[in-house]
């Protein structure tokens, strides 16, 4: 009889769309993940409580909402308009994204995310199912 | 003439060439891989061969030798191996040609030889348990003296003058490389792999094995567990390294586990350093010469996980992933680890001394180098692998500094080269070695580390999707 593996329960590091982060986020109880996406800042930039600093990240129809603290290291200087690489955790009940790093995407990163995203998908859908059989 | 008795075995000891019609019994010690000669006397076709040593007691073994067409020799060649026990029926016995025998051939102490023909004689494995009970303990037995080795230690300190000899060698096998794979000026294939041995004289020296027999033989080795008594190996000068290196010719007999008095020494060293962590500190400094450019297989952390739990050999592979854990801020003494100039194990800072019971620097003025000991957690979108070892140069050549430079920096600096690297997308070599100790069951050594480049990113993940 074929042993079913153990199930991961290490930290996994998601690449998504805002849309996806926000779907795959419901999970992050029984599966561990900080999420990583790519979208277009479209707001400024601006100082919310404690000083988080405050913006907006959009891709295609989604936004979310973004809150970064400036613990060891500034926010660089994020120009609306252009994609920059987001990576944190989504907060589902204040629909926030925390993130823990940001910075301007590179072109070659945008233009080869994509696969990132089928990638991260493929396997959590495979996640899913196992932990529907338990 | 004398015709065997049927049904029995003829002791190797009583062979001669008188005897015809004998059924001998033997286990297999060493084996060649079968080549191909053009046929002399029918020109354009080839002959093939492949040669065998039996033993069938602890003094008496005999070197027998095959020959045929191309299939009749591969197929004969591929029924058994190293460590089988065999019973050979109606071989011809013929005297040895010592000259030619002892340039090509493992050295016996028997007069003669054995051949086997297609037509006439047979060769099985041996069904009969009894036999087999008395005859594969033999396997564990020297050809030579058992007290006639050379240790690392000798062969190092000898140095060049050992150069072209074939001696005898007694060592532990710290580690078993990668199979590399070539095509020869020929056009033909070969295959080389390289196992590194230590005793308590010596660490990482290097043993070549060229051989397709030798080399299934040694990958079936327990590292750090097998003791080895390797007889009539021959030791070079390697040039490029500036080391001396062994190598398997024709005339090795690799003794796994030999059963001597001197190998069981050997192996509760090899246990106590084991013990000790001794052997931890060391091989992560040694230099793994595995060349990244032969590491091609790119797995997911889970990939990795569930291979290094089905394996114990050691894993190369490059993992795409981010880099989830990695803390350049906290004060440097977690960072930077001095160790011992002479023996690369860590220095007690408590009492200045080597933590190396073998140190060869004992009793001497210490010397420390410092040296990089960072962990790093790497993570994809399939887990974390936790704990993995950025040593040495390896970290100087990531970070970009040496220690000394290191400690230079401002803690500004040192926060962003830490960022430089943390929740990015890495490509990661990687060396995996199972360790029972260890929580995770395994240890896992940074062999180089970057940034990936997105392209290449994208190229190597779509075989990540099931």
């Amino acid at each position: 009889k074929q042993q079913k593996p153990s199930r991961e329960t290490s930290m996994r590091v998601i690449t998504a769309v805002i849309e996806g982060m926000k779907h795959w986020s419901q999970y992050k109880n029984r599966v561990p993940m900080l999420f990583e996406i790519f979208a277009t800042l479209d707001s400024a930039v601006t100082i919310g409580e404690h000083g988080a600093k405050k913006f907006l990240m959009r891709d295609d129809k989604h936004v979310v909402q973004c809150l970064y603290y400036e613990n060891d290291q500034t926010l660089p200087r994020l120009i609306r308009g252009q994609v920059h690489r987001c990576v944190g955790n989504y907060d589902k009940d204040k629909d926030i994204m925390k993130c823990v790093s940001v910075r301007a995407a590179s072109l070659s990163e945008q233009k080869n995310a994509q696969e990132a995203v089928r990638a991260s998908d493929a396997e959590l859908r495979n996640v899913l199912l196992t932990l529907s059989e338990i | 003439m004398t015709y065997a008795p049927m049904g029995s075995y003829v002791p190797i000891s009583d062979l001669n060439i008188n005897i015809t019609h004998s059924k001998v019994v033997g286990v297999i010690i060493g084996k060649t891989d079968s080549r191909g000669f053009p046929d002399r006397k029918n020109v354009g076709s080839e002959r093939f061969t492949f040669s065998f040593t039996i033993k069938d007691s602890p003094e008496h073994f005999i070197n027998v030798s095959a020959w045929g067409n191309e299939e009749y020799i591969q197929a004969l060649s591929c029924r058994f191996q190293i460590g089988d026990c065999v019973v050979i029926e109606n071989p011809l016995v013929v005297t040895k040609d010592y000259e030619k025998e002892e340039r090509f051939c493992p050295s016996t102490p028997s007069s003669y030889r054995l051949l086997l023909t297609e037509t006439h004689s047979s060769i099985r494995i041996c069904s009969d348990i009894d036999t087999e009970a008395r005859i594969l303990p033999l396997f564990h037995i020297p050809i030579k003296d058992p007290r006639d080795f050379y240790s690392l230690g000798d062969i190092t300190a000898n140095g060049q003058s050992l150069d072209g000899h074939v001696i005898n060698i007694l060592a532990a096998v710290q580690s078993v490389g990668e199979e590399k794979f070539f095509t020869k000026s020929g056009g033909c294939k070969g295959q080389r792999i390289e196992i590194k041995l230590f005793d308590d004289t010596g660490r990482s020296f290097p043993f070549v094995c060229w051989d397709k027999e030798n080399i299934r033989l040694v990958q079936t080795l327990t590292q750090r567990e097998t003791v080895l008594f390797i007889a009539d190996a021959r030791i070079t000068f390697d040039s490029f390294r500036k080391s001396m290196v062994a190598t398997a010719i024709s005339k090795t007999i690799i003794t796994v586990n030999p059963d001597t008095a001197e190998a069981n020494q050997l192996y509760t060293f090899v246990r106590e350093l084991l013990q000790s962590g001794g052997l931890d500190d060391q091989d992560f400094l040694s230099g793994d010469d595995v060349q990244l450019d032969s590491i091609r297989d790119v797995m997911t952390v889970s990939q990795l996980k569930t291979r290094s739990q089905e394996n114990a050999d050691a894993i190369h592979c490059i993992i795409y992933g981010f880099i989830t854990c990695f803390d350049l801020g906290s004060s440097p003494s977690k960072i930077i680890t001095k160790r011992c100039a002479r023996c690369k194990f860590r220095i007690n800072e408590e009492s200045w001394t080597c933590s190396s019971d073998i140190c060869p620097n004992q009793g001497q003025e210490l010397q420390a180098n410092e040296c990089f000991d960072v962990l790093v957690d790497i993570s994809d979108h399939t887990g974390t692998l936790q704990s993995c070892n950025l040593v040495g140069t390896v970290a100087e050549k990531t970070l970009g500094c040496k220690t000394e430079e290191f400690l230079c920096l401002s803690e500004y600096q040192r926060t962003s080269l830490q960022w430089k690297f943390l929740l990015e997308r890495c490509k990661i070599y990687l060396k995996v070695l199972p360790s029972p100790r260890r929580r995770s069951g395994m240890k896992a050594d940074i062999l180089s580390c970057g940034l990936a480049d997105p392209v290449e990113v994208k190229q190597n993940l779509p075989s990540f999707v099931v």
